[in-house]
């Protein structure tokens, strides 16, 4: 099979380095907005959820999403209704990207009866069949194998969706992946891998952990084609997203997207990330922020006012604000609940 | 409105920290995921980010005190327009 190879947008060890504006299509005034807007809520919710742990609301894992919100706000734009999607656990910026409500995901945060699991699957177990997205699993690459069978469902049923199914640099180096893989180029499956690479599996540095950095070739010996991409950079990885779509859409197979892309939070709540550097951090925050790359580009553009971008901040942080709360007062679940919803 | 500032628990069982340090000072502009202090607790030191935008208002735990319990107010940030007359309300 003939394989488009694109060129590598960055060397795998280091940040994700910004484009020349002319290299990436521009997004246009609305979606540009409406890319910010998501980001933000995704932003602001993990700043909430993480305030909220910090005061006991949450409890067992919670892994936050912040500093990686262009990646799923990207993609989502990328793909049409029906599409599927499913990640692993760092997983709340996909579940309000595919237009879950903040207050069933708060509230399923702080394990209450009106989460999206009824208050009994916590940060990594919640599912949308409505807003087509498959969860939130807690094994690392489990989705792979999962994501792979939503496209194998699509093929059978002879539908046109494609499987969105994310995964960390970590879980790439899981062997499951691998039969995905070989299954999916096989069988020509609509899926489109996407590894959001932020560049440390838990503590450890992809270069230390991983033979072949670049996760962007992983497919090579199946002849699976992928390509690199600025995940800091929403109109990148939109524009990779729709490529990547496109091409498992009509029927090519699937198609592998390495995000480019950085956490600023430890791996959980309880990382104090020593294994990185403050300045590394703060570096990746100061240049290649995905959020403030769109307001500075704005307002620079005039596309958008400091009073319109104030009044958007000032209504995400409403919508979030009314989400704390009602995780903070709804009911916990009765005991009866503990024997529903299991297999026996 | 002035935003009080929690100890936060790094981990679900913490219960109590020690205040290592303040990385900001009082009258210092914050914003949201700013660094802002270390907590020491029993396994590891722990940074504390700002949530909110504003001024450190007045640091209610001074630097080096050990076992605050989870959930006391550390400090309090002053919003936009808001002087330290707001502190006494």
């Amino acid at each position: 099979m003939a394989v488009a190879k694109k060129k590598p947008a960055a060397p795998p060890a280091e940040p994700a380095k910004p484009k020349l504006a002319s290299s990436v299509p521009e997004l246009g005034k609305e979606r540009e907005l409406k890319a910010f807007r998501e980001m933000l809520l995704i932003r602001r919710f993990e700043e909430k959820a993480g305030q909220m742990y910090g005061m006991g609301l949450i409890g067992g894992f919670c892994h936050l999403y912040i500093g990686q919100e262009a990646v799923v706000v990207g993609m989502q734009m990328a793909i049409k209704e029906g599409d599927q999607v499913i990640t692993g656990y760092r997983d709340h910026g996909h579940m309000l990207a595919c237009g879950m409500d903040p207050k069933g995901v708060m509230a399923e945060l702080t394990g209450r009866r009106n989460g999206y699991s009824k208050g009994k699957g916590g940060s990594m177990h919640m599912f949308s069949v409505a807003r087509t997205f498959y969860g939130g699993h807690g094994i690392v690459a489990a989705q792979v194998s999962l994501g792979t069978g939503l496209a194998f469902a699509n093929r059978y049923r002879k539908n046109d969706n494609v499987s969105l199914t994310y995964f960390g640099d970590g879980a790439a180096n899981q062997g499951q992946v691998y039969e995905s893989f070989n299954m999916a180029e096989l069988w020509k499956l609509p899926v489109v891998y996407i590894v959001e690479n932020n560049r440390y599996a838990m503590g450890t540095s992809v270069s230390r952990a991983s033979a072949q950095t670049d996760f962007s070739k992983r497919g090579a010996s199946f002849d699976i084609p992928g390509e690199q991409v600025d995940g800091m950079d929403v109109r990148a990885v939109k524009a990779a997203g729709e490529r990547a779509v496109k091409w498992a859409r009509e029927g090519n197979g699937p198609y592998i997207l390495e995000m480019m892309t950085y956490r600023y939070r430890g791996h959980s709540m309880s990382d104090p990330a020593k294994y990185r550097t403050r300045e590394e951090v703060e570096k990746v925050r100061t240049e290649h922020d995905p959020i403030e790359q769109v307001r500075a580009r704005m307002l620079a553009s005039k596309r958008a006012s400091e009073e319109i971008l104030k009044a958007v901040d000032a209504e995400i942080r409403k919508i979030v604000n009314e989400a704390a709360e009602f995780a903070t007062h709804d009911p916990e679940p009765d005991p009866a609940e503990l024997w529903t919803d299991i297999t026996r | 409105m002035p935003i009080p500032v929690l100890m936060p628990a790094l981990s679900p069982t913490m219960e109590k920290g020690n205040l290592a340090k303040w990385v900001k000072h009082q009258g210092d502009k914050v914003k949201s995921g700013d660094i802002i202090a270390e907590i020491e607790t029993d396994k590891a030191t722990m940074e504390v980010e700002a949530t909110d935008e504003g001024t450190l208002g007045q640091i209610l735990v001074p630097e080096g005190t050990a076992d605050v319990a989870v959930n006391t107010p550390i400090a309090v940030i002053l919003g936009e327009g808001e002087d330290a007359g707001a502190l006494n309300n």
